[in-house]
């Protein structure tokens, strides 16, 4: 016991609270220029910090620089709109919020259905600024600005976090890894205003107290594992890692034998706590007792009780009887386990694995089941190049990182490698996952890299060697030192000359990745002029503004679901579905309005009171992103709910390929996606063959689309965003297919009739 | 007969209202239609009939049909020098809903039987819609402009004359309009009707005299290919420094519409790219807009947003800042946005010597669009903090004053001192006319700013040291 306190003491001994102390114990410590050298190293620490924070936080601020302070994306279109309607509101009518203006006509129980850790977050700090401090500041600065900012608290974090597992200096190199780690500054560039941008910040301080809980067996630290837990429930639905890791880590240690009252105590404390905080968040509630996802977790801590009981049975009784005891207990517990989850499952208390957590081990259950899963980009496999993307050297320093932690196999160490081999399967499933990663990356690749400084930066064998050279005085073996020292300082030197190439390369490789590929705001593409000036392409907005400006305020736009929250954000109008993905059937109902031909789409959507329907369309600035590549998916899940009605098949040509031109299957011109994309398209060419730049190919002038019944509202400037609008029925009861034609053969009559005077004119 | 009915008409309108015995000798109204609202300069020469000398003379607006509602700036001056008229808006209950009416008060009486030559100049913002009210994006707009053909004079008028200017073509029309059934049609000259000359269109003069409130109401279509830029709301705030830092934040933010024609059909990006309207001054959708900007000094740190997030298509050009709409405005579309910029407040910041710690600040009504009309304008001054608002003065009328406080940056007590002017109906021209506001700002108050921020923040420092101080460990030591 007090050998480990003494070890405490010692690995902590750089921090900067720890620091007093030792110099009080030490009065008269080493001195360089008459200062102590543990006051250096603290300026030193703050210094680092400080600069650490500063780089996180301005490699994040790209964007804002190339662009403009805009929230980015999609997710965080919702999550700023939810922050402006928590600002606006009270904290109540915000847990309240039933929004109508989604999800039309069903709504959306928007208050009980999001985690409110990031609005609550903007909040607080908004309400801060304008009532202490005098600075009211607008909110979508703070939104756009919060990432960053949490950016450098997870530097600290990390760097805490590592300390623990090795040393402060380790820890050092763990905060500047993941300060500009792209892996991380993926999610948290300034204006991704999502779950992510402070869930990473709250992983790592809860994975941080929690390791410092598990070491000391403090109730304290375990209290504030579980207020970060809860912090982090509130937060991001990716919570759930925490609460399958944190008991993960307690069996491997139980199974390893190294069951202590210190585990026992951290455990209980931060299950306890934090389950009890974290059924308050409404989105929550009951599922940490009822969920599968959360049956380790309490699965963990019955066992911890029983580990205990056995613990103490065993100091009463003999081996022999304890042996029998455990058999027995065992297979009871075992068997009661199991028979209670199935029973419970099927009596539907607790809820079905659902299929997220499915796509995470069998890649293909989404594709086959759950079209809508599969179709998110973020939720594909990751490729391999991303690794190296993302994360450049560390991905090579990862795998020896883990393996010094076997080394000295600790608990703590336990956990990293039980962190690492997790994420590293999930990371490989999931692109976002891959976020969740980066942490323990980091981390590792910190440690080998420190473990590596430790002993090539470690010149005391040369100085220690010198007294001994004058000593002996022989000149032969001084001859062969001084080779000998030549060689241990050259070797010393390449590898930490390399060391630096590669740490110089990584600081490189993240700005470069950072401002070429992370730091787009998606809502506005930049291109080049050809004077090498940025020429911004601001489609989005233009149109997202002219509905906000020029359409009736409860107008109903139909758009397929990726662009539900910008239209929420921007536009202000009422949508019939959004990026919150929890109603397939209004998706489905969606993807068959725009797959299906006029007649039949008009039917939905005038029971929809659709008065808008909005498309992405490429073709002609050549932006990849757009409706027509995405119509497969559409197809897909519309064909999941009417298999009879819609048939993927259809909108292949007759050689099975997907084409918009003349080729093009019947199915596939018939459908309102296709004639709301190319309609009028021919005549910017003249009426000849029009060209798809995104797809390659040539849309023949001669099946130009025509609409019936609906039309062109507005197209914006590069023809990214079309506007329809949703004609009336007619009011001579004719079809609208019919009433077009009428008109349209009208129109070249009444223009001979418009010639005649209307108004007696007196010139 | 004639003179009969009038003198009958007279009488009983005298009995009402005494309007005093005057006799217009001549009256021409010059409507130039240039823009995107009509501005009116009516000469008139009037002759006392009475046997005193009179100085009161009543000046209804040439309208009797209730079409000018929106006046926008109303000055009446004599002929040949600036001298400008006492003028007073009054109301009249038989007027009412038909005419607005001015009480012009001469600075000296005109002796009987004399004349006086008086030049009255007002714009108005309403009377035009375009017609047809729906449109190809193709076609050429016209107006229509509603007004009385006739100058609506509680006096008789003796010789008479309607030009309009800023025309290229145009045309009479009927207005089927019931209230003025009281004018019998046979009672107004027979043979008024238009010839041009010098550009404009040019009705008379006629010499017949005309009987008092003379009103027939006619329309004029022309051809108008510029949109009609209307702001229902500009909020004009200009933000004053308290420290000496030379730099004035002006943020104005629209409300912008085009009252011009409608689209009949959607807007067609084909149509517009096609038709390379874009580029072309001449269509009536408006693309594009001037901002002028102050002359002769420098102003930086320009920007446009609007709330989705910044735009990028503006540019400064000579003077001008010239800012495209995100999309191009038809008839009823709307466009709200947000420009500011900061200028050196040395331009506009006077200290008083007379009075101690007094100042005083001129800033321009408007820094406004070209060809534009704005239904309500708010001018915002915003104050130093704990500064004493003296005084404004203004060359035209504001509807309404209003002092209070906002809280901005670093303000430790009450907040900026908001001095909000709220004027209605005005047009691009009146950016010549200034305002000025004198306010009292001590030194005391600025250092006092100072010595409490700086304050909060040794004691935010103090207290985090002071907490540092104890200890909460429940280890024993």
């Amino acid at each position: 016991m007090v050998s480990e306190k003494k070890k405490q003491s010692v690995s902590t001994s750089s921090a900067p609270l720890k620091q007093k102390e030792v110099a009080e114990v030490v009065p008269t410590g080493p001195k360089i220029l008459g200062v102590k050298l543990d006051t250096i190293r603290l300026l030193l620490q703050v210094i680092i910090f400080i600069s650490i924070a500063g780089a996180s936080i301005s490699s994040r601020l790209f964007s804002v620089i190339r662009f403009e302070s805009i929230i980015h994306e999609f997710d965080p279109w919702f999550n700023f709109r939810a922050t402006k309607y928590l600002v606006t509101h009270s904290y109540y009518d915000f847990l309240n919020w039933f929004d109508d203006r989604t999800w039309y006509p069903l709504g959306r129980v928007t208050g009980g259905t999001l985690y409110p850790g990031l609005m609550v977050t903007s909040g607080v700090i908004w309400h801060t600024l304008r009532e202490w401090l005098a600075l009211p500041i607008d909110i979508r600065n703070i939104c756009v600005l919060l990432a960053p900012a949490f950016s450098g608290l997870t530097a600290i974090f990390t760097y805490f976090f590592t300390k623990e597992i090795k040393d402060s200096n380790a820890g050092l190199l763990a905060a500047i890894f993941m300060g500009i780690a792209p892996g991380y500054i993926s999610r948290s560039v300034a204006g991704s205003y999502d779950n992510e941008a402070i869930a990473i910040t709250l992983l790592m301080a809860t994975f941080y107290f929690w390791i410092k809980a598990m070491k000391l067996g403090s109730v304290f630290y375990g209290t504030l594992t579980a207020l970060f837990y809860f912090y982090m429930v509130s937060a991001w639905g990716g919570y759930v890692f925490i609460t399958n890791l944190i008991p993960l880590h307690i069996f491997v240690l139980i199974l390893m034998g190294r069951y202590s009252h210190k585990l026992y105590t951290a455990y209980t404390t931060w299950y306890a706590l934090g389950t009890l905080a974290s059924m308050q968040i409404p989105f929550v509630g009951f599922l940490p007792i009822r969920s599968n996802d959360h049956m380790a977790a309490l699965g963990v801590f019955g066992l911890l009780q029983l580990v205990a009981v056995g613990d103490y049975v065993k100091s009463q009784i003999p081996s022999k009887q304890f042996k029998s005891f455990l058999v027995i207990s065992l297979v009871l517990t075992i068997t009661l386990g199991i028979i209670g989850l199935v029973g419970l499952t099927t009596l539907g208390w607790i809820a079905p694995w659902t299929g997220r957590f499915y796509s995470l081990w069998d890649t293909n259950y989404a594709k086959i089941h759950i079209p809508i899963i599969a179709s998110v980009s973020e939720h594909q496999p990751t490729a391999w190049p991303a690794f190296f993307f993302d994360t450049n050297m560390l991905i090579w320093l990862f795998p020896a990182g883990v393996y010094l932690c076997f080394q000295d196999l600790q608990n703590e160490h336990v956990f990293v490698i039980i962190y690492a081999v997790l994420c590293s399967y999930f990371a490989g499933v999931m692109v976002r996952l891959m976020l969740t990663l980066t942490p323990i990356i980091c981390a590792s690749g910190a440690i080998a890299l420190s473990k590596l400084f430790d002993v090539y930066l470690d010149i005391s064998e040369l100085i220690n060697a010198n007294p001994e050279e004058e000593t002996t005085d022989k000149k032969k073996s001084t001859g062969n030192r001084k080779a000998n020292i030549f060689f241990i300082l050259l070797s010393k030197l390449i590898v930490l000359l390399t060391f630096a190439f590669y740490l110089f390369y990584f600081v490189f490789h993240c700005t470069w990745v950072t401002s070429n590929a992370y730091s787009s705001p998606s809502v506005v593409l930049a291109s080049k002029n050809p004077d090498g000036s940025q020429h911004i392409i601001d489609d989005f907005r233009e149109a997202y503004y002219w509905l906000r400006m020029n359409t009736p305020e409860d107008a109903k736009v139909m758009a397929w679901w990726d662009y539900g929250y910008q239209i929420g954000g921007m536009a202000d109008r009422t949508t019939l579905v959004d990026n919150n993905t929890w109603n397939n059937t209004h998706i489905a109902t969606v993807g068959k309005a725009m797959c299906s031909s006029e007649e039949v789409s008009y039917e939905i959507l005038k029971k929809h009171d659709v008065d808008y329907v909005l498309v992405i369309f490429g073709g002609l600035l050549g932006y990849s992103g757009d409706d027509i590549n995405k119509f497969l998916w559409m197809v897909r899940i519309s064909e999941g709910i009417w298999p009879d009605e819609v048939h993927e098949r259809d909108f292949f040509s007759e050689r099975g390929e997907y084409k918009v031109d003349s080729e093009a299957s019947q199915t596939m011109k018939d459908s309102l996606m296709y004639k709301m994309s190319y309609y009028r398209f021919n005549e910017l060419y003249n009426g000849r063959d029009a060209s798809d730049r995104v797809r390659g190919q040539t849309i023949p002038a001669s099946q130009a689309p025509e609409l019936n019944v609906v039309e062109e509202a507005f197209t914006s400037q590069n023809w990214i965003v079309r506007l329809y609008k949703v004609k009336d029925l007619d009011n001579v009861g004719r079809n609208l297919h019919s009433a077009t034609q009428f008109s349209k053969t009208e129109q070249s009559k009444r223009k001979r009739i418009a010639k005649k005077p209307v108004i007696d004119l007196r010139e | 007969m004639k003179f009969l009915i009038a003198l009958v008409w007279t009488f009983c309108y005298a009995s009402a209202v005494s309007y005093g015995n005057w006799e217009n000798v001549y009256f021409t109204r010059t409507l130039d239609l240039k823009k995107g609202y009509v501005k009116e300069t009516d000469v008139v020469q009037i002759k006392n009939l009475d046997d005193k000398p009179q100085d009161t003379y009543y000046f209804p607006l040439s309208d009797g049909i209730g079409e000018i509602t929106k006046l926008s700036a109303f000055i009446a001056t004599f002929l040949d020098q600036v001298v400008i008229l006492g003028s007073e808006l009054v109301e009249i209950e038989e007027l009412e809903g038909k005419a607005l009416t001015y009480k012009l008060t001469l600075p000296a009486p005109v002796a009987p039987g004399s004349t006086v030559d008086i030049k009255a100049r007002y714009v108005y913002t309403s009377g035009l819609s375009p017609l047809p009210a729906k449109i190809e994006m193709k076609d050429v707009q016209h107006i229509l402009l509603t007004l009385n053909k006739y100058a609506y004079s509680p006096y008789q008028t003796n010789q008479y004359q309607l030009v309009f200017t800023g025309i290229t073509k145009g045309q009479e029309m009927d207005v089927i309009d019931g209230s003025d059934s009281e004018q019998e049609p046979d009672n107004l000259p027979k043979d008024f009707k238009p010839r041009i000359e010098d550009k404009s269109l040019v009705y008379g003069p006629i010499f017949e005299s005309l009987p008092p409130f003379t009103v027939k109401s006619m329309g004029l279509l022309y051809e108008h290919n510029r949109p009609l830029a209307k702001a229902y709301n500009l909020e004009r705030s200009i933000w004053i420094p308290a420290s000496n830092s030379d730099k004035v934040s002006i943020e104005e933010y629209y409300e912008l519409t085009n009252a011009g024609a409608e689209l009949s059909n959607g807007f067609s990006r084909v149509d517009w790219m096609q038709g390379r309207y874009e580029s072309t001054r001449n269509h009536w959708a408006l693309s594009q807009l001037e901002v002028k900007l102050p002359d002769n000094i420098e102003s930086e740190g320009i920007y446009y947003t609007d709330k989705v997030g910044q735009v990028d298509t503006s540019k400064e050009y000579q003077g001008y800042l010239v800012l495209q709409p995100r999309y191009p405005l038809f008839g009823g579309w709307n466009y709200n946005f947000t420009i500011g910029w900061y200028n050196p407040l040395s331009v506009y910041l006077h200290k008083l010597t007379e009075q101690e710690d007094t100042y005083m600040v001129k800033f321009p009504v408007l820094s406004t669009i070209q060809d534009i009309s704005y239904d309500n304008v708010k001018v915002n001054f915003y104050l130093p903090e704990d500064s004493e608002f003296v005084g404004v003065s203004s060359a035209i009328d504001y509807e309404s004053i209003e002092v209070g406080n906002e809280l901005s940056y670093f303000d430790v007590s009450g907040g900026h001192v908001k001095v909000t002017l709220t004027f209605k109906n005005l047009i691009d021209d009146l950016s010549k006319v200034d305002l000025f506001v004198q306010y009292k700002y001590t030194a005391a108050s600025y250092w006092l700013k100072v010595f409490k921020i700086s304050g909060f923040v040794f004691t935010g420092l103090i207290s985090y040291y002071l907490l540092r101080l104890i200890d909460i460990s429940i280890e024993k030591k």
